[in-house]
């Protein structure tokens, strides 16, 4: 069966790249005609293609991880352990959810007299969604640290073009912003991973390579003054890519004003990669470190200024419902954050599984409302008064439901799966803060304050959901434009009430797996989290 | 355009010239790079800024070129003993100029010409004043170059060509924040970005040639995609703003 691990490491990323040329390759040719127009190809099966490509890669994914064996697949380009597995699947299963939502989001904006022009050429826009997804794949398996910063930075470059698809003054800043952000931070990622070289006592064996720095010869021992230096480095540009305080304007702006499939992408699994390189950064550094301690310090220190800064933008009133839920995007990188801070390996054990549970929550919450806005958008048109603002029930009931659900998930409520892994990282602070028989105070004082943050996120996020789906606070011309033309009002008939459409499925299969991973993990997820702890070294 | 090729042409070969004779040039060097960098955060009009970066991101290039082509460097081909890190470090440089430079350098005035209707001579609104700017960054300076060259593990030449290269990140980074265009935090950026490549290309300077070529594909994807997705965005912004003032996009809260 060793092949069959062999080959899924390949299978999972290929087909984004395959999707990448095709998509790059309709393209071709002059505007008037360009080749897909010459094939005459319909639109519905570039959309097709698309949701094969992802559910191919997830459902290679899948079969990676149940016939994984503990085995770490190396070669020259190539490095795939448990923790890139683990990342993979967050990455594909999220990434499939959401091409299925891309295809109804694209055809409402095709419906859209304003945004038509700029979403007609859906070639170049799945080319970059594709380009995205393969970047940040392969960001978890390449074999050397330069090149992972290389696919970082074009996670960047790719979807800086994304979150201004729609060409409007707020995506284009938001864009600015996360592009100036980003583009820094890998500047110094990259120093920094270059430093490692200086580490090396003798320069000609220095190498960046993961598989050699993780298996260095015994008389090679890395100088941990400049190991210290370079982690700092690489320690800025990755925690202001994830999104964390005090680096995290970026990601408000763009996580709002992206398009939905972006933002789900986003949020979901952007932020979980810059989080798996810096595991692996803290994998190769860890045995050159004298103390350890001070890492494990400023990843909680990280980890809880996020989950703090997030507070009062979540409880505060919110125009756009996107924007509150990119702050509990950084609330959450902070959950994961403080867990790793911890040390332990439950803790990272719980900050593993939250990335993943984050990961779907936060796809279905953005999806839910990018579906909303095209039926509310749809259905207002319809309405005798179309300004009106109306509850969000009363323009589908499913969407309404998931809302809710989602909502409750996302604040850590139980049966859902965030409620486990908060609960769990809330028993292991608690624990560390009794260590040795006596009192930890500096430990007892971050406890506390991760429970009172909770606290208020719980309320805060709460509150607006309830608004949302029974008060009067859905506006379907919230953001980018999706503005009604009152001309097309039609006054004579009520909205009709609609419930399921195949635009409802990713939404029901995440929604599923959110509430069963309430009652634990799937064993295999367990056997692939235990090794990728033991590779840490935690 | 071919009298532009021929003086480049004639600086680039007197150069290469006084390098193989002497390592002063390397100091010059150094010193023009710095100097075009304070030039970028002093200056208050678009048109020496673009300028001014295209002089050091060239300069950069022709530093490269230089550090590889050591004194004595012709002899020791003729006798072949160059070694694959020195010839390595030479493809660095002739790449980094082709690619990085080149295009930079080509990019800019035709970017300049699509955004015709930004008035190049106008002054640019400073958030913070110059003499403030001064201060700041010159403290910054002082305090990096101090931290750095106390540092016991940089070997003596790496040393000074990475405090180098971190100034000129540092001074990029402070072009960025404390300008009110669009266009010049633009510059901002890149300019980092050439910071990047001297500290990047002394670091790895003595290591294996695998690290090298890893390195040269960053420097080009860095370069490029960073530059296209900067052309882009600048272009939709105009647009949208055709002063491309930072204040027309200020409207996010981060």
């Amino acid at each position: 069966m060793e092949y069959i691990e062999t080959y899924a490491s390949y299978l999972i990323w290929a087909p984004y790249l395959f999707a990448v040329f095709v998509f790059v390759g309709l393209f071709f040719g002059d505007k008037e005609s360009t080749l897909i127009d010459r094939l005459n190809i319909k639109e519905i099966y570039l959309h097709l293609f698309n949701i094969s490509v992802s559910g191919f890669s997830c459902f290679v994914s899948i079969i990676h991880i149940l016939y994984y064996k503990g085995d770490i697949i190396k070669n020259c380009i190539f490095y795939v352990d448990a923790l890139s597995i683990w990342f993979n699947l967050i990455v594909t299963s999220v990434s499939f959810m959401v091409s299925m939502h891309s295809m109804s989001y694209i055809t409402f904006k095709n419906e859209q007299k304003e945004d038509k022009e700029k979403w007609q050429n859906i070639k170049i826009f799945y080319a970059l969604f594709n380009g995205f997804i393969l970047s940040m794949i392969l960001v978890q398996v390449v074999n050397d640290l330069i090149i992972l910063c290389v696919m970082m930075e074009i996670t960047t470059l790719t979807s800086v073009f994304l979150v201004c698809y729609d060409q409007n003054a707020k995506s284009v800043e938001a864009a600015w912003k996360y592009i100036c952000l980003c583009s820094l931070a890998m500047i110094f990622a990259l120093i920094g991973t270059l430093m490692i070289t200086l580490a090396f006592p003798d320069s000609k064996e220095a190498t960046l390579s993961i598989t050699a720095l993780t298996n260095l010869k015994k008389n090679i021992i890395l100088d941990s003054k400049t190991i210290e230096i370079a982690f700092y480095f690489v320690l800025i540009g990755f925690v202001t890519k994830a999104g964390l305080a005090p680096l995290h304007s970026w990601l408000p702006d763009s996580h709002a004003e992206a398009p939905s499939p972006v933002s789900a992408l986003l949020s979901g699994v952007l932020l979980k990669t810059s989080f798996f390189a810096i595991l692996r950064y803290y994998q190769i550094f860890k045995p050159f470190f004298d103390d350890i301690s001070f890492i494990h310090n400023m990843f909680l220190m990280i980890g809880l200024l996020s989950l703090v800064i997030a507070v009062p933008f979540i409880i505060k009133e919110q125009e756009n419902f996107k924007r509150i839920l990119a702050y509990h995007s950084l609330n959450h990188m902070g959950i994961i954050f403080f867990a790793t801070g911890l040390g332990s390996p439950v803790a990272l054990f719980a900050a593993l599984l939250h990335s993943f549970y984050h990961a779907l929550t936060k796809a279905l919450m953005f999806i839910a409302h990018g579906e909303i806005r095209i039926s509310a958008s749809k259905q207002v048109k319809d309405r005798k008064d179309p300004e009106k603002k109306a509850p969000l029930l009363s323009f589908n009931p499913l969407y309404g439901i998931m809302i809710a659900l989602g909502g409750l998930a996302l604040v850590g409520s139980p049966p859902f799966a965030i409620f486990t892994t908060e609960y769990k990282i809330l028993g292991e602070a608690i624990s560390k803060s009794y260590s040795q028989g006596s009192m930890y105070w500096p430990m007892i004082v971050a406890t506390t304050l991760y429970v009172i943050s909770l606290v208020f996120i719980f309320g805060g996020l709460t509150n607006h959901i309830a608004h949302w789906i029974i008060g009067d606070k859905i506006d379907t011309n919230e953001t980018n434009g999706d503005k009604v033309d009152s001309n097309e009002t039609k006054s004579s008939s009520e909205p009709k009430m609609q419930w399921f459409k195949f635009n409802s499925f990713p939404l029901i299969i995440l929604i599923f797996f959110i509430f069963i991973f309430g009652f634990g993990p799937f064993q295999i997820f367990l056997n692939i989290i235990k090794d990728a702890i033991t590779l840490l070294n935690y | 355009m071919l009298t532009r090729i021929l003086k480049y042409s004639i600086l680039i070969i007197l150069i290469i010239f006084i390098a193989l004779k002497t390592n002063t040039i390397q100091i010059l060097l150094m010193f023009i790079i710095m100097i075009t960098a304070w030039i970028m955060l002093m200056n208050n009009s678009i048109k020496t800024m673009i300028n001014v970066f295209t002089i050091q991101t060239f300069m950069i290039g022709v530093y490269f070129l230089v550090f590889t082509l050591e004194p004595g460097l012709v002899n020791k081909l003729e006798q072949g003993n160059v070694n694959n890190l020195r010839l390595s470090h030479i493809i660095f440089s002739f790449f980094f100029i082709l690619f990085a430079s080149i295009i930079r350098m080509v990019s800019w005035p035709k970017l300049l010409k699509k955004i015709s209707t930004i008035k190049t001579e106008r002054l640019l609104y400073g958030k913070i004043s110059l003499s403030k700017r001064l201060v700041l960054i010159g403290a910054l300076s002082i305090i990096l170059s101090l931290v750095f060259s106390k540092l016991p593990v940089f070997l003596g030449d790496q040393k000074i060509h990475l405090i180098l290269g971190l100034n000129v990140i540092l001074i990029g980074i402070f072009v960025m924040t404390t300008r009110n265009d669009l266009m010049s935090q633009a510059i901002g950026i890149l300019g980092a970005e050439n910071g990047l490549y001297i500290s990047g290309f002394f670091i790895t300077s003595n290591v294996h040639n695998d690290v090298n070529y890893k390195f040269l594909v960053a420097v080009m994807t860095f370069a490029l995609l960073t530059f296209f997705a900067i052309y882009f965005l600048l272009d939709y912004a105009h647009k949208i703003d055709k002063t491309l003032n930072v204040d027309s996009f200020s409207k996010l809260r981060g």
